[in-house]
C-alpha cells in the first residue's frame, strides 16, 4: 500500500503467487492493477511512502524482508535481476558498454576483466549483437533495440536465477519487439533461467508465457497455463481483456473496449472489483470477495459465477488460420 | 465551368509528388517524406501504417499546414494550400484539426477542461459569450462520453485519466466543426483494453459529423479494425515513401510488398499455438538504414529477402497491381 495525499492507495491486496523453477510467467493487466509494484516488492524495492501491511515474499524457501543487508545485495542481481519498463535509457551515456558490464560485474565479485568480456561476448552473442563491436560503443551508438538487448545481455550477466522483465518490449517498435521475444525464448530454452514477464499488451506473452496471471486492481483473478487463458479463459475480466485487443485472426466483430474504467486504488469497490464493470454480474458480486477456486488443473479463477461461465464455449477461441 | 461530376472527384486531401528534407547536425539531411502523392476523399478514411521514424507523422502534420514542404503540393478541395490567401488559410486551419499521440502533455496542465475547450470555440466565434461556450463545451463532452459534463468543465487534467484526457483532445478537435482530422498514433499511448474505446468514439463521431481520417498508427491490429469498421484504405510506409495502398483490409489479408509481409508476419497474434508456429521472417538486416544515408533504389533492398540487382540501382514507382498500388519490381510474383 502507499501513502499518497489522497489517502492510502491499496497497490497488491493479499496476493498469492507461486513462481516456478524454469517457468515463465506472464503478469498482464491494464496499468495501475498492481503489476508493476508486485514485481519491485519481490526485489525488496519499497518506496519511502510504501507500507507492506502483510504477506511475505519467499525466495527458494527464504523470506525476503528478513534478509540483512549483505544478504539483500546478494539476492539482488546475483539471484534475481530486473529490467525495468523502458530500461534502454538506464545506460550511463558517457560509459562504453564493456564498461557497463565490467561496472555490473565487479559490483558483486572479483572477476578479471578478460573474464568477464568473455563472459559478456557470449550473452551478446546470444542476444544476437556483435560482441567485438557492440561492446565498445557508447549508448548514443545504438539503436533502441540494441540497447534493449544490452541491458536483457547485463540483467543475465551474473547468471540469476529469476529475471523480471517490467514492460521489456513496450519502447521497441514491431520488428524489434517479435525479434526481442524470439531472443528471450531461446535464452529460456538455453539456460534454466526463470522469467517473471509484466505486460499490459496480453497479445505479446502468447508466444513465451508457460503460466499468465491476470491482475486486476491488486488482485490475481485468473491464473493458468498459456492455454487455458487464450483458449479457455474464464473471467469475465479476462475475457472482457482478450477481446479488447483487436489481432489480425479474428473477425473485427468479435472485438469490443472494456466498458467504464478501472477502479481508483485509493476507493476500490466492495466484492468483486470488477463487478462495476461485469455484464455477468450478480447481487453477490458486489458483496462478497470471491476467492480463487481451482477450475481446472493448474487454472484457478476469482469469480462468483465461474462454473456457469466455464460451460459457456468462448467465441474467440476459433482463430482464422492465415 | 466545372460538371457536378468533377466537383464530386476533387478529394478533400490531395497529396502530389510531396517532400519534405530535414536539416540535421549541420550537413546532414533527411529525408523524412519522399515524393508521395495521395488522396483522401470526403468523408473517407486513410489509415496509414509504419514503424516509428518512417515519416508518417511529418506527412500527417504537412497535410496540416503545420510543416511546409520543401517540394510538391497539398490540395485541400481543389485549392493549394500554400497558395491560398490569408483568410483562406484561416478556413483550412480549422477545417483541418490534429489529435496527438501523447494526451497528458496535448492540454496545458494550468488550464481546466473548460478553458481549452472554450478558447477555439470562442476564437472561431462558433460561441458568442463564455456562457455559450460552457453550454457548448458540455455538449462536447457529451458527445465524447464524459457524462455527466460539469464534472469534468472545472477540472485540470491532472485529476484525468489517460483514457479521458484523450476524449477531451478528440472534443478539442471535433469543436470547430472540421472536415479533416490527422489522427496521429491517438490511441498507441493508452492501455491496450481503452485503446478500441478511443477508436470507436473516433468513428461514431465521424457517422455523426462526417469527416474523414488520416489514422496513424504502428498497430496493424488497430488499423484493421478502424478500417474494417470505418471504411477507407490502408497505405505502408517506410523510410519516407509509401510502398502500398489498398482498399479496406486488402493489404493484410494478402500483403504484396515484402516490406508490408514483414510486417504483417511480426504483428502479435493472442493465439500461443499460432503464435509459436509462426516463422520470423527472413531479412537480410535487422537494423534500419540510417536515415541520413537513405539506400538508393528501392529503400527496402538493404533488408529485403528478395532483393536482387534492379533493387539496388532503379527506384520502384507505385504502380497498380491486382486492384492496389505497390511500390516493388516483384510484386508480381507475391501476388
Amino acid at each position: 500500500m502507499f501513502r499518497i495525499p489522497r489517502g492510502i492507495l491499496t497497490a497488491v491486496d493479499h496476493l498469492d503467487l507461486d513462481v516456478y523453477r524454469g517457468e515463465c510467467l506472464a503478469l498482464v493487466g491494464e496499468s495501475g492493477c498492481g503489476k508493476s509494484v508486485l514485481a519491485h516488492t519481490i526485489l525488496r524495492l519499497v518506496e519511502p511512502n510504501e507500507i507492506i501491511k502483510g504477506g511475505k515474499i519467499i525466495f527458494e524457501g527464504k523470506d525476503v524482508f528478513s534478509f540483512s543487508k549483505k544478504e539483500l545485495r546478494e539476492y539482488r542481481w546475483r539471484d534475481v535481476s530486473i529490467i525495468f519498463q523502458g530500461a534502454l535509457n538506464s545506460l550511463n551515456p558517457v560509459l562504453r558498454v564493456v564498461d557497463h558490464m565490467i561496472d555490473t560485474v565487479q559490483a558483486h565479485e572479483r572477476t578479471k576483466k578478460e573474464e568477464i568480456i568473455e563472459r559478456a561476448s557470449k550473452l551478446l552473442d546470444m542476444v544476437r549483437l556483435d560482441a567485438n563491436t557492440v561492446l565498445y560503443r557508447y549508448p548514443h551508438e545504438l539503436s533502441g533495440g540494441m540497447k534493449q538487448r544490452v541491458v536483457s545481455a547485463m540483467a543475465l550477466l551474473l547468471k540469476p536465477k529469476l529475471v523480471i522483465l517490467d514492460e521489456p518490449t513496450s519502447a521497441l517498435d514491431m520488428l524489434t519487439q517479435k525479434f526481442f521475444i524470439r531472443i528471450l525464448r531461446e535464452i529460456k530454452e538455453k539456460t534454466d533461467v526463470t522469467m517473471i514477464f509484466i505486460t499490459h499488451d496480453i497479445a505479446t506473452v502468447a508466444e513465451i508465457a508457460d503460466r499468465v496471471a491476470v491482475m486486476y486492481a491488486g488482485r490475481i483473478i485468473e491464473i493458468g497455463s498459456v492455454y487455458d487463458i487464450f483458449y479457455r479463459p474464464i473471467h469475465p475480466y479476462t475475457r472482457a481483456l482478450l477481446s479488447s485487443v483487436p489481432s489480425i485472426l479474428s473477425d473485427v466483430k468479435e472485438f469490443k473496449p472494456i466498458p467504464g474504467q478501472p477502479p481508483d486504488p485509493v476507493n476500490l469497490p466492495p466484492g468483486c472489483r470488477f463487478h462495476p464493470r461485469c455484464p455477468y454480474r450478480v447481487p453477490i458480486c458486489s458483496k462478497e470477495m470471491p476467492k480463487l477456486e481451482e477450475a481446472g488443473e493448474g487454472h484457478l479463477v476469482a469469480c462468483h459465477r465461474w462454473k456457469e461461465l466455464v460451460k459457456e464455449e468462448w467465441r474467440l477461441s476459433k482463430h482464422v488460420e492465415r | 465551368m466545372l460538371s457536378v461530376s468533377e466537383l464530386d472527384s476533387v478529394p478533400l486531401i490531395r497529396v502530389e509528388n510531396l517532400t519534405r528534407v530535414f536539416r540535421i547536425r549541420g550537413k546532414k539531411f533527411i529525408k523524412a517524406v519522399d515524393n508521395v502523392n495521395l488522396n483522401i476523399e470526403e468523408g473517407k478514411n486513410l489509415v496509414l501504417v509504419g514503424e516509428s521514424g518512417c515519416g508518417k507523422s511529418t506527412l500527417g502534420k504537412l497535410t496540416l499546414g503545420l510543416i511546409r514542404p520543401t517540394s510538391g503540393h497539398i490540395y485541400f478541395m481543389g485549392k493549394d494550400i500554400w497558395k491560398m490567401t490569408k483568410k483562406e488559410f484561416n478556413e483550412f486551419r480549422r477545417n483541418a484539426q490534429i489529435v496527438h499521440q501523447d494526451p497528458y502533455s496535448a492540454l496545458n496542465p494550468v488550464r481546466t477542461i473548460f478553458d481549452s475547450l472554450s478558447a477555439p470555440l470562442l476564437h472561431y466565434k462558433i460561441a458568442k459569450n463564455k456562457k455559450e461556450a460552457y453550454e457548448k463545451a458540455a455538449e462536447l463532452l457529451e458527445l465524447v462520453g464524459l457524462v455527466p459534463p460539469w464534472d469534468f468543465l472545472n477540472r485540470y487534467p491532472s485529476r484525468m485519466s489517460g483514457g479521458q484526457l484523450q476524449r477531451v483532445a478528440i472534443a478539442r478537435a471535433i469543436s470547430v466543426r472540421p472536415k479533416y482530422i490527422v489522427a496521429d498514433e491517438a490511441v498507441s499511448m493508452l492501455d491496450a483494453s481503452l485503446r478500441l474505446g478511443i477508436v470507436d468514439l473516433f468513428l461514431d463521431l465521424q457517422k455523426k459529423l462526417g469527416m474523414s481520417y488520416l489514422f496513424i498508427t504502428h498497430d496493424f491490429g488497430i488499423a484493421r479494425y478502424f478500417v474494417l469498421k470505418g471504411g477507407g484504405s490502408m497505405a505502408v510506409m517506410y523510410l519516407g515513401s509509401i510502398v502500398e495502398i489498398g482498399v479496406g483490409d486488402s493489404i493484410i489479408k494478402n500483403p504484396l510488398h515484402p516490406y508490408t509481409q514483414v510486417l504483417i508476419a511480426v504483428t502479435p497474434v493472442p493465439d500461443p499455438e499460432v503464435a509459436r508456429r509462426r516463422e520470423l521472417p527472413k531479412l537480410r538486416s535487422l537494423e534500419v538504414p540510417r536515415l541520413t544515408e537513405a539506400p538508393p533504389g528501392c529503400k527496402f533492398h538493404t533488408r529485403c529477402p528478395y532483393a536482387r540487382d534492379k533493387c539496388e540501382k532503379v527506384v520502384p514507382e507505385l504502380r497498380e497491381v491486382k486492384g492496389r498500388l505497390v511500390a516493388c519490381h516483384f510484386a508480381e510474383e507475391f501476388a
